[in-house]
């Protein structure tokens, strides 16, 4: 039996080596840990685990052991999304059906450990944690310009950010065996890929000669696809409090700081200029190939880099919880958390382009070299969340869960890149099997999102953010659902 | 026992891992629809003679495009013949105005998606050297109804080393038969020669050219228009033209904007030129003599009936319905205005000249309205829908584009979608091919 669990857990190591690059979740992951996501994330008042580093540093105190801990998370999101989008009532491109995020089943690694030792008399528990708070990693394909032959590339729609904390956390007790102190703190690497189309307005002037030949429909919209790759680092810092006014019952209180981290790297652009060789061909137009006309006319793709900047803010966070310990075998825990999901807004890309001369007009290079973003107006949002430890028999531990998560999306700005379509139902299941010095938890998560329809028009220019070049909602018809499993295995000394 | 769980526990993660994560439906996601069979388009595939800018010793041509269907068996000229859609071009609009807006992409589509039968399609140049047409016989701009529809003889006169001093100058005269339109496509394309199989529409100008045409023969069988002049007086006898034209003449002939880009003013003097020409015999030396490249400076507007009409300056009058005080209401307008009514398409069907008003009741009929159409059309046409509905016309439908609330624009701007509904019209009205998949 030793012998299959250590070629196990190598087994496992060398999947976590081979996929460790490839890291997954959700833009707020619904939880770390395979003991705390198999209650479902209800762990602020139990926090006995390195997992006290995002859910309660303060809990870390109560450990009884030293451990080292090390998990694998596989993450698989099975989301669809039927497009209706219309630009004031006209199809703009977007295919037909249903349409599902690339297939891909996420890994993603997660390390922590933390031991006690006296400090000035008094006892000090101490640890680390490398883990992930935030993510997002979807793409999609849904799109083909109407008015160019050509396809954009795979990814068109990509959003994958990961926000990776590696932080050390140390805790006090307040107050002998009544209330305990912790703060987790760190930094936060933030990595962004972001690949989206932007359906722009033709720039050519109304007023201009021939202005219908190249701007009006289907040539009303430019489309502009860019991808961005950067990377930025925040301070991260949580901090939490554990009270255990009687020797059954627990209760948890955490904040989690709101971070804000300039993320930097490099851009790439594709411009779908309009093909229309009816137009194109006439010899007055031919014969200028500077002119904008014959830009806008050619069906031609201009090509473009460049260095980007954005900021990324990422919310506060404040979270309570009640564990209470039935009986010797039942522990039931509940946690509210609150996110100030409103404090994030999304991503403002400021470009500086190696070389602006992308063609040979000048206003038009001003236009394809004009900053974009990717607003979003969220609102703060509410999860809870309950959780059931049973003791089946000795080393033998049964976890159940169940959350209900609030989207932050508000409705009418509902887009695949921020995939979140209502109140999410999680249905968690885990297993704890205590050997001599390790222990093998098991944790699986199904989670459920509602079918969403987003209606009306795809908003470019209706709320006046970066305005004429927002497309800040795709209505359609979300759904979704998400699996997630987690492996995890802990040495005690 | 301990083995037992953990092998209980391995199995419901990999089994939620393959159930859950290993279903790769991404394989079933659309994707961009495969680009259809395409029509082939004939860009100006026509030239042929006919009474084009306004001289008769210089005949010019006219400028046609065609596009064939997805399968149309061009070497050998063999297989089923196909209804033909003639798309007459708005005003300053060329044979490759429905082109540039889409007209391929739309029929391509149109065609793949089988709500369309298969059909020629043939875009024609409506262009003068005023700026249009307006599709008539008009001795200050050419003969464009007859060349769409009638086959003419001319005399003509070829000027050869005109300008090629010390070389004699050559004057060659001969006769040359000019071809209908019309008839030129029965030739050269696989077409059924039958009015019912024939269709015709336009904007604006061209709009005004399609019904203008079947009022005066019987080679269609269906009709349709987008924001056109098709009642020169609107709906209370005060608007449409009426109202444009002491916009375009403000105050006196003085003012008069000469700029080329002036399109109303240029619209106005091409109707005028169209309808109420100052010689009804007007004929112009040469392209050459007369620099007809400078036409739109060299005509001038005239409230005089009679004077010198030697001199070219003269020759170039026009006649426009208001005088030159600015005066809409006077003798010499209101004669001016009641030749140009006597063009307008309600007077062309109650003269029924060409005997086709029966045949014009029962045709079928496509008017299209759109918001923010130029020179006041939208009142022409409900002018001339409420002439319709007042000789019991049960043949005609009426559509209101909206159009877009984010742009502004003319029907122009919108042409994309009007198109699908031009065509669909004209295709339910060709008698059916056999050939259309989803009706």
């Amino acid at each position: 039996m030793r012998k299959a669990a250590v070629l196990f857990t190598l087994s496992v190591i060398c999947a976590w080596c081979l996929t460790a690059s490839a890291w997954g979740g959700g833009l707020e992951i619904s939880g770390v840990g395979a003991k705390a996501k198999a209650m479902g994330g209800a762990f602020r008042a139990v926090a006995d685990d390195w997992s006290a580093a995002y859910y309660n540093p303060a809990g870390l105190f109560y450990t009884t052991e030293d451990q080292l801990t090390f998990d694998e998370v596989f993450t698989n999101y099975q989301y669809s999304y039927t497009p209706d989008v219309t630009y004031d009532g006209y199809g703009v491109g977007f295919y037909d059906g249903k349409i599902y995020n690339r297939y891909k089943v996420l890994t993603n690694p997660t390390l922590g450990g933390f031991f006690k030792f006296p400090v000035a008399g008094r006892k000090v528990a101490a640890g680390f944690a490398v883990f992930q708070p935030f993510d997002k990693n979807l793409s999609w394909q849904v799109f083909s310009p109407l008015n160019n032959a050509a396809s954009l590339p795979g990814q068109q729609i990509q959003h994958n950010f990961d926000a990776v904390a590696v932080n050390v956390m140390g805790a006090i007790e307040l107050k002998e065996n009544l209330l305990s102190f912790g703060i987790s703190a760190g930094v936060l690497k933030n990595d962004l890929v972001y690949g989206g189309f932007f359906l722009r307005p033709n720039p050519a002037d109304p007023s201009a000669l021939f202005y219908d030949q190249v701007a009006s429909r289907p040539n009303e919209l430019i489309t502009e696809w860019q991808n961005s790759d950067g990377k930025g680092y925040a301070p991260n810092l949580r901090a939490g409090f554990l009270l255990k006014p009687t020797p059954r019952l627990n209760i948890g209180l955490s904040y989690a700081i709101q971070t804000k981290a300039t993320v930097k790297g490099s851009s790439y652009f594709y411009y779908y200029m309009p093909d229309n060789p009816a137009y194109h061909t006439r010899p007055e137009v031919m014969t200028y190939p500077d002119s904008i006309n014959f830009i806008l006319s050619s069906g031609a793709i201009y090509k473009a880099d460049a260095d980007f900047k954005t900021d990324v803010t990422l919310p506060a966070q404040l979270a309570g919880g009640l564990a209470y310990q039935l009986n010797d075998k039942t522990l039931v825990a509940a946690d509210v958390e609150y996110t100030f999901w409103s404090q994030f807004d999304g991503y403002k890309f400021h470009y500086t382009f190696a070389d602006a001369n992308i063609t040979t007009n000048g206003p038009m290079n001003t236009w394809m070299t004009q900053d974009l973003a990717v607003p979003v107006d969220w609102k703060n949002s509410l999860k809870a969340a309950v959780g059931i430890q049973y003791a089946y028999r000795d080393g033998v531990l049964v976890r159940c869960g169940y959350s209900a998560d609030q989207s932050p999306v508000k409705d009418g700005t509902q887009s695949p890149a921020f995939f979140d379509p209502g109140l999410a139902h999680s249905f968690n299941l885990g297993l704890g099997l205590v050997f001599e010095n390790v222990i093998i938890d098991l944790a699986t998560e199904y989670r459920l999102y509602p079918e969403a329809t987003e209606n009306g028009n795809m908003d470019i220019t209706g709320d006046g953010i970066a305005a004429d070049m927002i497309v800040d909602n795709m209505p359609g018809v979300y759904k979704g659902s998400a699996f997630e499993s987690i492996i995890q295995f802990t040495v005690r000394f | 026992m301990k083995s037992r769980f953990i092998i209980a526990a391995l199995i419901v993660i990999v089994g939620a891992l393959l159930v859950g994560g290993c279903t790769d439906k991404t394989k079933d996601n659309p994707t961009r629809p495969q680009a259809p069979e395409q029509g082939l388009p004939f860009l100006n595939s026509f030239s042929f003679y006919s009474l084009f800018f306004s001289t008769e010793k210089n005949p010019g041509y006219m400028p046609a495009t065609a596009l064939v269907p997805p399968g149309y068996n061009w070497q050998s000229g063999g297989g089923s013949p196909y209804p033909v859609l003639y798309m007459l071009s708005p005003f300053q609009g060329d044979d490759r105005y429905y082109f540039e807006h889409g007209l391929a992409d739309v029929a391509n589509r149109l065609w793949s998606e089988g709500k369309i039968q298969p059909m020629i399609i043939v875009s024609i140049d409506g262009r003068s050297p005023l700026g249009g047409s307006f599709f008539v016989n008009s001795a200050a701009q050419g003969r464009y109804f007859s060349a769409l529809t009638e086959d003419e003889d001319f005399i003509i006169q070829h000027y050869y080393n005109r300008n090629n001093f010390p070389f004699p100058e050559v004057n060659i005269v001969k006769l040359l038969k000019s071809q209908a339109l019309v008839n030129r496509l029965d030739d050269w394309y696989l077409t059924v020669p039958d009015p019912k199989s024939r269709a015709i529409c336009g904007v604006g100008m061209g709009g005004y050219g399609a019904f203008a045409t079947v009022l005066k023969t019987d080679m269609f069988g269906s009709v349709s228009a987008v924001n056109a002049p098709l009642d020169f007086d609107g709906v209370d006898g005060t608007g449409g033209f009426k109202r444009l034209i002491p916009e375009v003449f403000p105050g006196s002939f003085a003012n008069f904007d000469t700029s080329s880009t002036n399109v109303a003013r240029s619209l106005v003097v091409s109707a005028a030129a169209a309808f109420s020409p100052y010689y009804t015999s007007f004929t112009v030396d040469s392209v050459y003599d007369d620099q007809f490249g400078a036409q739109t400076f060299a005509f001038k507007p005239t409230d005089s009936l009679t004077g010198d009409r030697s001199t070219l300056l003269q020759r170039h009058m026009i006649h426009v319905p208001i005088d030159s005080l600015g005066n809409e209401n006077s003798a010499a307008a209101q004669f001016i205005w009641d030749a140009w009514m006597k063009q307008n398409i309600a007077n062309l069907y109650l003269a029924d000249s060409a005997g086709q008003a029966a045949n014009f009741l029962n045709m079928p009929k496509l008017l299209i309205e759109s918001k923010n159409a130029n020179f006041y059309y939208t009142d022409q046409m409900d002018g001339f829908i409420q002439f319709l509905d007042d000789i019991g016309d049960t043949n005609h439908t009426v559509i209101d584009f909206e159009g877009n609330s984010l742009l502004t624009g003319t029907a122009d701007h919108f042409l994309y979608d009007l198109l699908e509904d031009i065509l669909i019209f004209h295709s339910e009205h060709f008698p059916a091919s056999g050939a259309v998949k989803n009706k």
